[in-house]
């Protein structure tokens, strides 16, 4: 595989399309509200954690991350379980509304993304790959994890 | 790969210096053991061969110069001094730098290590002088560098049959002693089995070796440094001049090839060059250096990677065994549930087992407090006896990590305000000396380590003075000596220079107390003006299990640690509603009391017919908590929550329950600790 080369998993938050770097993703799990436990005092974002095989594994909702009004969640609501590359003790899950598929695609098919409007907490993306004649917004998750950590 | 073998290098490395670090304290105390200098001989000497072998050549040429010193020390040149020993103290912090940044690049530091080469260099000058060297007797005085005269010994050299296992090749050993003088070497094969018997890879080969050499006998000794638990080894002196090329020698030899008879030191004696020989045997150190091996194998070094992992799967196998447990209850089948309790008896003691293996003797660090101890009080010029006991204790080995820091911390400042200087101490009708008292010991499933001194004390008055004048209470508040005491964990309060010097003790203390609380511990401080100081802290055993109790607050399960609660009540909902400063009366005492639901922003229960108020206490102070239920008593492997709800404050970890779900585990001295200092506004 090539430098060049990235894999990504896409997946929708709303009308929005985003992709994380699928290397980095060790699991997908269905949403169940019942699995999850909250932790009090907490961020907004913060909305609990999990048992993943025995580790506690904290849940943030990125459609508060991504400053979404409607915060319903639907039955093909789920959590990417990432973790981060060259981090210690990160692992950390992402509630999205639908995971859709992974790409294969090279780097420099990515274009400087530019959000309208509203964009979120996140301040940097990789980029934006124009895919199915849809947008979908690269996610910098070491930037993500910082917003997190603040 | 090389990488692997120096990381071994340097581990194996940490535990030379370290051994060489305890036998300098004990050589402080007793100077003329010549045991503890063949210890820090043997020490240096690995570290140096060592050294070499793993591209430390920093480290080889730094240890060698020290190497010598001790030579010198051994050879009976120079006496042990303190400032050998303070020399020698400084010089361990080179190594461990070396060990620690491999070679120098930086050019200060290579500065640095020249100079310090220079120190060692001149001590060997200096000690050059006629006083150091008389004990080396008139005659070689004034030639304590030059080589004596030459001296005949005979080497005898049998091997074990695994000699060749570990790498050694004899014949270099040989060549060694060859380089030393003049040297005829006796081979005898006559323990070679027949062929059919014979394992190419074992040696059975053994040497006797006639050496005439100007070297000292420890020379000949050190050739053999790396193979003397492998191997039987006689050295001894058998003429005072060069008999190698004597006709006699080589009849004598001829006559032991043929017979395949060992020369015996007899044999040597007949002949009229004999001199008394001094029997310079060195099987009388063999037995204490066996001793030391069989020590050795009684333990193995595993790396803690491994342990970690065994502790973890240990832990998951407790939370499948409540499963198990929950699943038996639940399907009432007398086979099932049988089986649940064998394999509950079993995971418990595996558990225990596995906990234990993860425990390491608080000894291990203890070395460096002696050491700080030591320093300090030098620079000071105070005089501290420290005495530790309980040393052998064990601790879970994430809190020794956790723990080193601030206990260097409270010894430090012990030494720096606590003890007097010894005119001080006189003029106070105390011994000159001051001490300090390190102990540590079980009580309960707690380990309490005490760290006291007969120092200044510190002035409850002072500090009353200063907590008022700096806002952090009220001039007309009303709190006993103790509770003064406590303010000096007060953050923002114990700061250097409010109380430095001049009241004595408190420096960055509420750094102490957080680093205690992270590792589930509690610090107290109990003082008498002119007395001394003591401080204690409390310690969990073990950091990832522990007793609790499960409550439920609003939809949430919490585990509250059973060491910490002492009473539960029963309570009307009423009664805390009406209750305006969170403080109930029962049995006619006021409690304070904080409540849960609140702190945690659960939704308040409608007609519920009970709560309960848990009574818990931290640093000797009892507070109420009040939650929805009580579930029931579980013993739980508490889990970190990760680093993104490292802030959380009143949750110090989770734990899953036999059904998969998660409780919380409560924080209770963080709880209490900030209901005082009225952070908690419930």
């Amino acid at each position: 595989m090539e430098v060049n080369d990235i894999t990504l998993l896409s997946f929708q938050i709303q009308e929005d399309n985003f992709a994380v770097d699928a290397m980095q993703v060790i699991h997908i799990l269905e949403f169940a509200a019942n699995k999850l436990t909250e932790v009090p005092n907490t961020p907004e974002y913060m909305i609990g954690v999990i048992n993943l095989h025995g580790n506690i594994i904290p849940v943030v909702d990125m459609r508060i991350i991504m400053e979404k009004e409607e915060l319903s969640t639907g039955t093909d609501a789920s959590i990417i379980v990432l973790e981060p590359l060259d981090q210690q003790d990160a692992t950390i899950g992402f509630l999205v509304d639908m995971v859709k598929e992974v790409i294969q695609t090279k780097r420099d098919q990515l274009s400087e993304t530019v959000l309208e409007g509203k964009k979120g907490m996140i301040d940097s993306y990789e980029g934006t790959l124009v895919y199915n004649k849809e947008f979908i917004h690269v996610i910098d998750i070491k930037n993500l994890i910082e917003v997190i950590e603040k | 790969m090389i990488d692997k073998f120096r990381a071994k290098f340097v581990e194996e490395s940490t535990d030379n210096v370290h051994d060489l670090e305890e036998a300098l304290f004990l050589l402080e105390k007793d100077m003329d053991n010549k045991e503890l200098i063949e210890r820090i001989f043997r020490a240096m000497h690995s570290l140096k061969g060592g050294g070499a072998m793993f591209g430390f050549n920093h480290l080889s040429d730094f240890t060698h110069h020290l190497e010598t010193l001790f030579d010198w020390v051994r050879n009976g040149r120079m006496k042990v001094s303190t400032d050998l020993i303070s020399l020698t103290f400084s010089a361990i912090d080179q190594i461990n730098f070396l060990l620690k940044t491999g070679d120098l690049t930086n050019p200060e530091d290579i500065n640095n290590q020249k100079t310090f080469i220079q120190r060692i260099e001149a001590f060997l000058t200096d000690s050059e002088t006629p006083a150091a060297s008389e004990m080396q007797g008139s005659g070689s005085s004034a030639s304590a560098n030059q080589p004596n005269e030459e001296k005949t010994y005979l080497i005898t050299f049998i091997p074990q049959e695994d000699l060749l296992l570990n790498g050694t090749n004899p014949l270099y050993l040989l060549d060694d002693i060859h380089a030393l003088g003049t040297a005829r070497t006796l081979a005898f094969t006559h323990k070679v089995p027949s062929l059919d018997l014979f394992e190419p890879s074992s040696n059975y080969s053994l040497w006797q070796i006639i050496v005439s050499t100007e070297q000292l006998v420890n020379e000949i000794k050190d050739v053999f440094i790396f193979v003397e638990d492998e191997c039987e080894l006689h050295i001894d002196l058998i003429a005072a001049s060069s008999i190698v090329n004597q006709p006699e020698v080589d009849a004598l030899v001829d006559k032991a090839l043929k017979s395949n008879i060992l020369l015996t030191l007899e044999e040597f004696k007949q002949e009229q060059w004999a001199l008394t020989p001094q029997p310079l045997n060195v099987a009388g150190d063999k037995k204490k250096q066996t001793a030391a091996k069989e020590h050795k194998i009684s333990s193995i070094r595993v790396s803690s990677h491994k342990i970690d992992e065994l502790v973890n799967l240990v832990s998951e196998l407790v939370t499948i065994q409540a499963q198990l447990g929950l699943y038996a209850e639940n399907h009432e089948d007398p086979a099932i549930i049988s089986l649940s309790e064998n394999i509950q008896k079993l995971s418990r003691q595996l558990r225990e087992n596995a906990f234990d293996i993860s425990l390491i003797p608080l000894q291990s660090e203890l070395m460096r407090f002696q050491r700080l101890v030591r320093d300090l009080s030098k620079e000071q010029a105070k005089d501290i006896d420290f005495i530790i006991e309980g040393g052998d204790l064990e601790l879970d080995k994430n809190i020794i990590e956790n723990l080193t820091d601030p206990l260097l911390h409270i010894l430090r400042n012990s030494i720096d305000h606590g003890i007097e200087k010894p005119d001080d101490r006189i003029k106070a009708g105390k011994a000159p000396k001051g001490t300090i008292l390190f102990k540590a010991f079980h009580s309960g499933a707690n380990i309490i380590i005490e760290i006291s001194d007969d120092g200044t004390g510190i002035d409850p008055d002072f500090i009353r003075q200063k907590a008022i004048a700096r806002g952090v209470i009220d001039a007309d508040t009303q709190i006993d000596d103790k509770e003064v005491l406590d303010l000096l964990f007060v953050s923002g309060f114990s700061t250097r220079d409010v109380v430095s010097g001049v009241s004595g003790r408190g420096v960055g203390m509420d750094v102490v107390r957080r680093r205690i609380a992270n590792i589930r511990g509690e610090v107290s401080v109990d003082s008498e003006k002119g007395k001394g100081t003591v401080i204690s802290i409390k310690l969990p055993i073990t950091l990832s299990i522990i007793d609790g109790l499960l409550v439920a607050v609003g939809d949430n399960k919490y585990v509250i640690p059973i060491s910490a609660i002492d009473k539960i009540y029963a309570l009307e909902p009423q009664e805390v509603k009406q209750s305006f400063n969170n403080v109930i009366v029962i049995d006619n005492q006021q409690k304070p009391y904080i409540d849960l639901r609140k702190i945690f922003q659960a939704p308040e229960k409608e007609n519920a017919e009970i709560v309960r108020m848990i009574m818990i206490k931290a640093e000797e102070r009892v507070t109420g908590v009040i939650v929805d239920d009580i579930i029931g008593e579980y013993q739980t492997v508490v889990k970190p929550l990760g680093r993104y709800l490292k802030k959380q404050e009143y949750i110090s970890g989770a734990s899953i329950l036999g059904d998969g779900t998660i409780a919380l585990v409560v924080d209770s001295s963080r709880l209490i600790q900030n209901r005082r200092n009225k952070k908690v506004t419930a």
